[in-house]
């Protein structure tokens, strides 16, 4: 046996018999104690978003109070689960808007195709990322409903868009 | 009657003392495991999550109570309060200060070494009672592992008794007083170290946790239980890590004495008395929060070992060890009470 093999060896036994193996890991863990926590103390601060975030949807209306959708229904037909359910009309000037616009949160998978498909971006997934139903049959978001979401985050919807063009 | 007045007092308080202490154990093990894996811990419940045992407790106390429908009512229902009156039992012989030890026996590390089998048995027959594979085989290996290594345990305390030539826990203690350079643990370090690997496999924490390897059994011998007997189980475990750290300090650390020998000194009357003991069990706590400090640390670094691993470190490595210390150790004290 070479006398290097040999104390390789008598290093290992030593290392055994001072359990410095061990020591080396408490030492470890022991100084993860003193490290910054990563945890994020959620209902007071929440984990950064993306500006494409894709959550709760909205209708849009223009800057003067006009409802932008026009019904054209091609979210309506572009949507895979088929979650959206559109029935155009037509106003007495002429102007085709939505009558019915109901989106069902359960068949949504939020994809995002509606926004993507949009002419006039009257529909649009907000950032969002919050909502609860207590009840059958909240799911589903009628036109109201959505109007009034649009509204309320109209600002972070506007922003968001504008950091993508 | 009146006579056992003080006796009464002394149970009530140390019985409220260590179930305290035991709640927030809990506490502090999830919260110091919580720091190592760098999250927060619990932190909500009251102020720095301080009322969380509490919340805890009380959701366990009014959860239903149940025995499944095979199992042996008697013996299950009856383990887990075996489990916990043995851990609560040992208190009586261990002196938290000067003033207060409810029975100061000359055989007091007997009493303490026989308790601790017996609360084996708690599991023994929660394993058998529930019927249940899972708990059976955790039954089976807590009895194969405390056995194993109460084998060592016992030659260390076999140690420690020859160098303080006495049984008697107060005695031991004593013999340690004036400064930290007489503390066994100072002296015989090494013999600490087989003390906390021993006791980590007595009282089934990681890395020995063998008994409850979720992986593998589920939770081992409790796997049955729920509410308050679970509770009950819960209660002994923790409760058995704090008299093992606590005989820890006595055996090694010199128990309630101060680590210095100068400026030891009390007034006369009923004030130095309260003074005394407050400073002693002070003392007394500072030194089993270094082994339960320690308890929670190596689970938080250490994974479990194998149960072959687990039994040849403990008949192949602990008990030669021991056993070759303790052959040391009466040479040495031979010497000494010769010489």
């Amino acid at each position: 046996m070479s006398l290097k093999l040999g104390l390789a060896r008598l290093v290992m036994l030593l290392k055994k018999c001072f359990l410095w193996d061990f020591i080396k890991g408490l030492i470890h863990t022991g100084r993860q104690i003193f490290a910054p926590k990563v945890t994020i103390p959620y209902p007071e601060a929440q984990t950064p978003r993306s500006s494409r975030f894709r959550g709760i949807h909205a209708l849009r209306r223009y800057d003067d109070g006009q409802e932008r959708c026009i019904a054209c229904q091609l979210c309506e037909a572009v949507c895979p689960a088929e979650a959206i359910t559109v029935q155009p009309a037509e106003d007495s000037s002429g102007r085709r808007y939505a009558e019915i616009y109901e989106i069902d949160l359960f068949k949504c998978i939020f994809c995002g195709f509606c926004e993507e498909s949009c002419p006039v971006d009257a529909i649009v997934e907000t950032a969002q990322p919050h909502y609860v139903f207590d009840k059958r049959g909240q799911q589903i978001m009628d036109k109201p409903l959505l109007l009034a979401i649009g509204d309320r985050y109209e600002d972070e919807i506007a922003a968001d868009r504008r950091k993508d063009q | 009657m009146i006579g056992y007045f003080p006796l009464l007092i002394s149970v009530a308080c140390v019985s409220l003392a260590v179930l305290l202490s035991m709640a927030y154990l809990t506490y502090a093990e999830r919260r110091i495991i919580g720091w190592i894996q760098r999250r927060c811990g619990p932190n909500r419940v009251g102020p720095f999550g301080l009322l969380q045992p509490f919340s805890d407790a009380i959701k366990l106390v009014f959860k239903q109570g149940f025995v499944p429908s095979q199992a042996a009512p008697l013996i299950y229902q009856l383990a887990p309060i075996l489990s916990f009156s043995t851990s609560m039992m040992v208190w009586g012989f261990l002196p938290v200060n000067s003033y207060a030890v409810v029975v100061n026996s000359d055989f007091g590390l007997l009493w303490v070494l026989m308790l601790g089998t017996i609360g084996v048995y708690g599991l023994l027959m929660a394993g058998w009672a529930s019927n249940s594979k899972y708990a059976l085989l955790g039954g089976l290996r807590t009895v194969a592992q405390v056995l194993s290594y109460e084998l060592a345990l016992g030659f260390i305390y076999l140690c420690i008794i020859a160098l303080s030539g006495s049984l008697n826990i107060t005695d031991i203690i004593l013999v340690q007083q004036g400064g930290f350079w007489h503390w066994n643990g100072v002296r015989y370090f090494p013999l600490m170290v087989l003390y906390v690997v021993c006791l980590l496999a007595e009282t089934n924490r990681a890395p020995f946790d063998m008994a409850e390897g979720e992986s593998e059994i589920v939770a081992g011998y409790h796997v049955e239980y729920g509410a308050w007997s679970f509770a009950l189980f819960f209660l002994a475990e923790y409760i058995n890590m704090i008299v093992g750290s606590v005989i820890g300090a006595f055996l090694f650390l010199g128990g309630y004495c101060a680590p210095w020998s100068w400026g030891v000194w009390y007034p006369e009357g009923l004030l130095g008395v309260g003074l005394q003991i407050v400073v002693e069990t002070a003392w007394l706590a500072a030194k089993t929060a270094i082994f339960l400090f320690m308890f929670l640390w190596v689970r938080a670094t250490f994974p479990r070992y194998r149960y072959d691993q687990l039994m040849m470190i403990g008949w192949k490595v602990l008990i030669p060890l021991s056993c070759a210390f303790f052959i040391f150790v009466s040479l040495l004290s031979f010497q000494i009470g010769g010489g």
